[in-house]
């Protein structure tokens, strides 16, 4: 799913779209509040964003 | 016929700053070959007026200035989504000196079409056959200097991930000259001839300097609304191109689209056969045959009944039994709940308030419960085999699998976004209808999404209901299904509008990688979680006060006798009330019941169907009035309330009927 922070390869279609380029439709939805949800800018399918434990626990992993 | 790329004759690098756009479908590699081209140095911004992301970025080829744009995946010059809107502006508002058409070598048949839409509105193209490196490794060889000169236009081949043919690129650039090309496809001859009657009409408008007249001229045979208001826009006589586009129409079966798909799509196989060579050696690999076995109807079918049977053991036998019956009726009730009855019945001595925390409708006897208990370790299960389905590249190719089904029911494999999205979350997935080419089409999907598409909470609770039998699953599955192509079929005949057609790129078979799974799962638990729990918080509360003003009796006893006639326990009465709260709290409701056994049988596999097809939950229902507006919402809700207790009447007097009992 995530190739590193910044983008994301979409599990539907393939396509590799900045991760932050991903929430054009969220302001219509009443959900939207809670939803980690990244949407492909190319098919529209969504895919959650990595949530931020994990995140965090990469780039600790990442450090020397 | 021919067209001329460009009025000039000198070499395109003649004139100072050359730009250079790349277009092409998603996948194609189009960001390698960008980047090789521009060395990484890239400027991002949004295309303005929209959220699209354009990348560009300047260099020099042999010392010659060059602006190079990335313009987002297109499938056809036809707009359709915003991305494809924005990569036609470019080409259309930025005049390129050159326009690399960046296509996957070894899908040259689906990538010709555009290449063909290309040259037709006679853009200065180069074909770059990229991917060449992966194209080899499969045996496939491709004359390069056959298919220039049958286009009519540079032919390139790169490998630009590795770099190769990159500077034969440059080069190809700084020599391109304009030249009068002839036309790749020849149309059906109503399409000619209309194309012949609409020319006059469009080439003396402004907006065909961008264009060639006979792309607007198909272009606006395809009914692309943006070309007819450029031109109403520049004062072209739009009823005289309006009579002839419906005249067209009525003298055909199909629409001018779908013949112009055709027709290019029969000239790429034929350049194909031509220029297209697979070393006899050289067997397709597995994992290519599998790809096809799986957008194959037969074994596609196959596949997918074993992809479904591996999901009901997963999630319904081992998810909703084994982990479900542990969490429920040991850890919650054997110990958890017992023990904060006895100790929180102790420290509130107000009957009713303790209610509001341990009784029937309590935030913890209930909203944990069914929350922790029930729906965790079925939307874990089912969310690990999503992932897994996910990440393997299976869903483009189930969306070709059932392009044809969908084509019966007025739809088309673009619909399988949505309608596996709804599988998820319907609310998420009738915000995504909006990807639909059509009003009529969104109008279907969302119809379909709030009657027999179950959310995955849903899903997985109905899977766990119903694994004590497998007949019971099966004839749930199949009456679902027949409601879903039924409504589909009905919807399709009496709404009316155009149909459209579904092009799709398919990324490569993957073998689904364990940490990105784990992760993913991970991600959307959480999710779920945050968006859950406070729901199911709130809902028992919000059914606390009904019941303890007597509201909540008043409707039990308005629906008992309705869900009594179609063959359900009036026990089942509140699970159908909560569930117009949220579909998965009501399916945990019929769970609870289930493993009660209050509700079994016959009257199990109905309540299942009915909770199914029942109305959909609050937050899609708002969705519904946003996206398609108060009459259609209240239209589709209206129909959908008495026609799933009329599917589960009929269902059960045909299994009494029958003489079945499961």
């Amino acid at each position: 799913m995530t190739t590193n922070n910044e983008t994301m390869k979409c599990p539907y279609c393939g396509h590799e779209f900045d991760a932050a380029a991903g929430t054009a439709f969220c302001g219509s939805c009443p959900v939207g509040k809670n939803c980690r949800l990244v949407r492909c800018p190319n098919c529209a399918y969504e895919t959650p964003a990595e949530s931020r434990l994990i995140s965090t626990i990469r780039k600790l992993r990442r450090k020397p | 016929m021919s067209t001329c790329h460009n009025p000039s004759s000198e070499p395109a690098a003649a004139a100072g700053t050359l730009k250079v756009a790349l277009v092409g479908s998603p996948n194609v590699g189009k960001s390698s070959v960008f980047h090789s081209l521009t060395g990484r140095r890239v400027v991002i911004s949004n295309y303005p007026g929209t959220t699209v992301d354009v990348f560009r970025g300047r260099t020099s080829f042999n010392g010659h200035h060059v602006e190079v744009v990335d313009t987002p995946g297109m499938y056809s010059l036809h707009s359709i989504t915003e991305e494809e809107r924005v990569a036609r502006a470019i080409l259309l508002q930025e005049k390129p000196d050159v326009v690399l058409h960046v296509v996957d070598a070894k899908n040259l048949e689906r990538m010709l079409p555009i290449t063909y839409q290309l040259i037709e509105a006679g853009l200065p193209v180069i074909l770059v056959l990229n991917m060449m490196d992966e194209t080899q490794a499969l045996g496939i060889d491709i004359d390069t200097d056959l298919l220039s000169i049958e286009l009519g236009v540079p032919v390139q081949k790169t490998a630009a991930n590795l770099g190769r043919g990159i500077n034969e690129l440059k080069q190809a650039v700084l020599n391109y000259q304009p030249v009068c090309l002839n036309l790749p496809v020849f149309y059906d001859n109503t399409i000619e001839q209309a194309v012949a009657a609409l020319l006059p009409l469009v080439k003396n408008q402004p907006a065909v300097r961008k264009l060639s007249p006979r792309a607007i001229a198909l272009l606006l045979l395809r009914d692309d609304t943006q070309i007819l208001q450029l031109l109403t826009d520049d004062g072209a006589d739009i009823k005289a191109i309006e009579k002839i586009i419906s005249e067209v129409r009525a003298s055909i079966n199909q629409t001018p689209a779908y013949l112009l798909a055709v027709s290019q799509q029969r000239a790429a196989q034929q350049m194909v056969r031509k220029v297209m060579t697979q070393r006899a050696d050289d067997k397709p690999p597995f994992r290519e045959k599998l790809s096809r076995a799986m957008m194959h109807p037969l074994s596609g079918s196959l596949i997918l009944a074993a992809v479904l049977m591996v999901m009901y053991f997963f999630v319904g036998v081992f998810g909703a039994g084994t982990l479900v019956g542990w969490l429920e009726e040991v850890v919650f009730g054997q110990y958890i709940n017992p023990w904060l009855q006895d100790v929180l019945g102790n420290l509130i001595p107000v009957k009713i308030i303790a209610d509001l925390f341990i009784g029937d409708y309590g935030v913890i006897t209930l909203g944990l419960t069914y929350a922790i208990g029930i729906i965790l370790p079925i939307v874990s299960t089912f969310f690990i085999i999503f992932s897994i389905i996910e990440d393997s590249g299976y869903l483009p190719r189930l969306a070709m699998l059932v392009d044809r089904l969908f084509k019966f029911i007025g739809l088309n494999g673009r619909a399988v976004i949505p309608i596996v999205l709804g599988l998820g979350c319907d609310t998420m997935a009738t915000i995504v209808t909006r990807t639909q080419e059509t009003k009529r089409e969104r109008v279907i999907t969302t119809l379909l999404l709030a009657l027999a598409i179950p959310c995955s909470a849903q899903l997985g609770v109905i899977f766990g209901i119903l694994s004590v039998s497998t007949g019971m699953i099966l004839t749930w599955l199949g009456v679902v299904l027949l409601v879903f192509l039924l409504v589909g079929y009905l919807a399709s005949r009496l709404i009316s509008g155009e149909r459209a057609s579904f092009y799709m790129e398919i990324p490569p078979l993957r073998l689904p990688r364990l940490a990105n799974v784990l992760t993913k799962t991970y991600a959307r638990l959480e999710w779920y979680l945050m968006e859950v729990i406070p729901f199911f918080l709130l809902a028992s509360v919000v059914l606390w006060a009904g019941d303890a003003v007597g509201l909540l009796d008043i409707l039990i006893n308005a629906l008992k006798p309705v869900i009594e006639f179609v063959g359900i326990p009036a026990e089942a009465a509140v699970a159908f009330i909560i569930g117009f709260f949220r579909r998965d709290f009501g399916a945990a409701g019929l769970y609870d019941l289930a493993t009660e056994g209050i509700l079994f049988g016959n009257g199990l596999l109905v309540s299942a169907v009915v909770m199914t097809l029942f109305v959909p939950c609050i937050a899609q229902f708002m969705v519904m009035i946003k996206e398609r507006g108060w009459k259609t919402a209240l239209a589709i809700a209206g129909f959908i309330f008495p026609f799933a207790f009329l599917v589960g009447l009929v269902l059960d007097r045909t299994l009494k009927l029958l003489g079945v009992n499961l």
